[in-house]
């Protein structure tokens, strides 16, 4: 300190124009840029004062313990970034304003939580091999009776990577060091600081004294100008220059104070840090999340208009369908109900006489044209069934009358096969549904049974079973094999019937009234004695509203 | 002679109907839409009409409903040609106006009587 205040007075006139400034390599503060020139905040500073000064700048590269050695041995006039101690006071002189302070400041693995140096107890930590944060965590660290192990690494940079890949729990590096990289390395800053020094240029004791004046005149200007290339380099470097920059008398006797300051200036800048890293992390979380709810709204709104688009393509179709259904059952019927009407009239003879031959084939076409239109009917009132377009009609009638209609359509065919048709007495019972239907299936029993009974009788029996109208159809004819049983309901099954018997019948009789059964609430049973006969019983609801509509067809 | 109107677009089930009608004694006058059988009927006061419900304007349940409503129609049997598959189409006949109604297809042996039963 003396020596630094009492020395200006030899400062030699004739100053080497030339200056060796001492280069190493400690980014930002003083490092070899990717152009091979020497830049950071000390040398900005530098060469700001050089040009004033008109001294000529010489970087020579070093270590920095090479550094140290090459200005105590005067092959370089002037070192960079020093920090001052009272050790080096003894080898070095140093200006009296500081150009920055610099403070040792703790970076940790992520999800470390370090807040404080007892979290440091026990830890692996990276420092640079014999830098002045070695010795003063070293001392640290004792004084508090803490014990860490060190990890050397040869450079702060190396220091990072060694945190970074997790073979130290935490790097502690300058201030500067430290800001400008942590993120690159993704490290965490802790609030965790000590050290507080202030840094200086230096010339070896008792030499270039005239360097020294030089940098404090000029720095001594820049400092109350807010735009001088102090500021401008400071900020260049960091994202904001230090509060004050504190004459260095000041600093020793607030040392304590200011040490205590900085401690928690840094905290706040920490936290202000974190708080603003916070901060823009909720903003992008928030701005991630409205992208995905507008994305979610954006496939849901699609995923709607598909699904409506869907529903109706199908509903078209559908309509499409009965449409088809309904003029197909037009277009085919029309043609036929022709034919049928003009072979009956001919056969009738309205038209003239006609041999044998002739009305025995004018038969079998009037017979195959009933055929094909009973089978036109079967299935279009099968798909009408399976698309849910058949219209129930429900009425109160009486079950005895449909019943004696049934046995009534189907005595001329037992009368030619000299069957007995019984309509057993019963009591009537009103029944509230589709007359039609329930008509068509007996009509479809009976025939079934007339058409497979050969001799014998066919019997038709109403009654109720729980609750149920059923009527019970039983014939003397061949009857079912157990193992046919479960063809008996399909379509185009025909079991047991031989070639003839397969004329006759559209194959979709059973399987259409097993449906319309279905439809209207109830269902068909077949029972079998394969040689003695069948007994097919219809069941179906007194009342089709109350028991079944809302199931078998909720559109009605 | 009972005058018949037959109301009745397709051809041939016209030719049939009237050649039945014909044999059996009846006058058959034919109108081809309905329309025309609304016209028909108002101006030649027949006995009995036979109406198709499937006509290519009006159907034959609107035709019945106009006939049933002018001075001349309101008495006059209205037997309506339905289909066997289209099961609607009798309940709606009879509910538009109809007094009875035959079913297709015709035939021959029973048709007179069916018709007989309504004029």
């Amino acid at each position: 300190m003396a020596v630094l205040l009492c020395l200006c007075a030899s400062a030699n006139a004739a100053q080497a124009k030339t200056v060796r400034v001492g280069l190493y390599e400690n980014m930002p503060k003083i490092f070899t840029n990717n152009k091979g020139q020497a830049d950071g905040i000390f040398i900005d500073l530098l060469e700001e004062i050089a040009r004033a000064e008109g001294w000529k700048l010489i970087f020579v590269p070093c270590e920095w313990e090479a550094c140290l050695d090459a200005l105590e041995q005067g092959r370089i006039e002037l070192m960079p970034d020093m920090a001052y101690s009272k050790e080096r006071d003894q080898l070095f002189d140093f200006h009296q304003i500081a150009v920055a302070e610099s403070w040792s400041q703790v970076y940790s693995r992520p999800g470390m939580k370090i807040s404080g140096l007892a979290d440091l107890d026990g830890r692996r930590v990276a420092v640079l091999k014999g830098s002045i944060q070695q010795k003063a965590l070293k001392q640290t660290m004792e004084g508090f009776g803490f014990k860490i192990t060190i990890a050397p690494a040869a450079s702060f940079e190396e220091a990072f990577e060694m945190t970074a890949r997790g073979s130290a729990d935490a790097a502690i590096t300058n201030r500067f060091f430290g800001d400008y990289a942590y993120q690159r390395h993704k490290l965490s800053k802790t609030p965790v600081v000590f050290n507080i020094v202030p840094l200086f240029y230096a010339t070896a004791q008792g030499k270039n004294h005239g360097l020294l004046d030089a940098i404090d005149r000029h720095l001594g200007a820049w400092i109350k100008q807010p735009n001088s290339p102090y500021y401008k380099t400071l900020y260049r470097w960091e994202e904001k220059p230090p509060e004050t920059v504190v004459p260095r008398l000041l600093l020793w006797i607030l040392g304590a104070i200011g040490g205590l300051l900085a401690l928690a200036a840094g905290a706040i800048l920490l936290l202000r840090q974190q708080v603003r890293a916070r901060t823009v992390h909720l903003e992008l979380a928030n701005r991630e999340l409205e992208k995905h709810r507008d994305h979610l709204e954006e496939l849901v709104a699609d995923r709607t208009r598909e699904l409506a688009l869907a529903r109706d393509n199908a509903e078209a179709a559908d309509r499409l369908k009965s449409v088809f259904l309904a003029s197909m059952s037009h277009e085919l019927r029309t043609p036929l109900n022709s034919i049928i009407g003009f072979t009956g009239i001919i056969l009738m003879g309205l038209a003239g006489d006609l041999n044998e031959e002739q009305k025995k084939q004018l038969n079998m076409v009037k017979n195959s044209a009933s055929h094909l239109l009973s089978l036109i009917n079967d299935i279009l009132d099968i798909s009408k069934i399976e698309s849910g377009k058949v219209d129930l009609s429900p009425e109160y009638f009486s079950l005895k009358d449909v019943v004696n209609e049934a046995a009534e359509t189907v005595t001329p065919a037992a009368g030619e096969k000299n069957l007995k048709l019984i309509v057993e007495p019963s009591e009537d019972i009103a029944l509230y549904s589709d007359r039609r239907r329930v008509k068509q299936i007996l009509v479809n029993l009976a025939g079934n049974a007339v058409k497979f009974t050969e001799r014998g009788q066919v019997a038709i029996a109403a009654g109720t079973e729980n609750g149920v109208a059923a009527v019970r159809v039983s014939d003397t004819g061949p009857g079912i094999r157990q193992e046919d049983m479960h063809l008996l309901f399909s379509p185009f099954q025909q079991i047991g019937a031989d070639v003839a018997k397969k004329q006759e019948g559209t194959g979709l009789g059973l399987h259409l009234c097993k449906k319309l059964a279905a439809m209207l609430g109830g269902g068909i049973e077949a029972q079998s004695t394969f040689g003695q006969g069948s007994v097919f019983t219809l069941r179906v609801p007194l009342n089709l509203q109350k028991e079944s509509a809302h199931e078998e067809n909720p559109g009605d | 002679m009972k005058r018949i109107l037959v109301i009745e677009d397709n051809e041939q089930n016209l030719y049939l109907i009237r050649f039945i009608l014909e044999k059996n004694g009846y006058a058959v006058i034919a109108a081809r839409t309905g329309m025309d059988g609304v016209d028909m009927a108002a101006a030649h006061a027949p006995d009995a009409i036979l109406m198709d419900i499937q006509l290519p304007d009006i159907d034959g349940l609107e035709a019945t409903k106009r006939i049933r409503a002018s001075a001349t129609g309101r008495d006059v049997p209205i037997i309506a040609i339905t289909s066997h598959a289209m099961a609607g189409d009798r309940d709606k006949s009879l509910a538009a106006g109809c007094t009875g109604y035959i079913e297709k297809p015709i035939n021959p042996e029973t048709v007179m009587k069916e018709i007989e039963t309504y004029i």
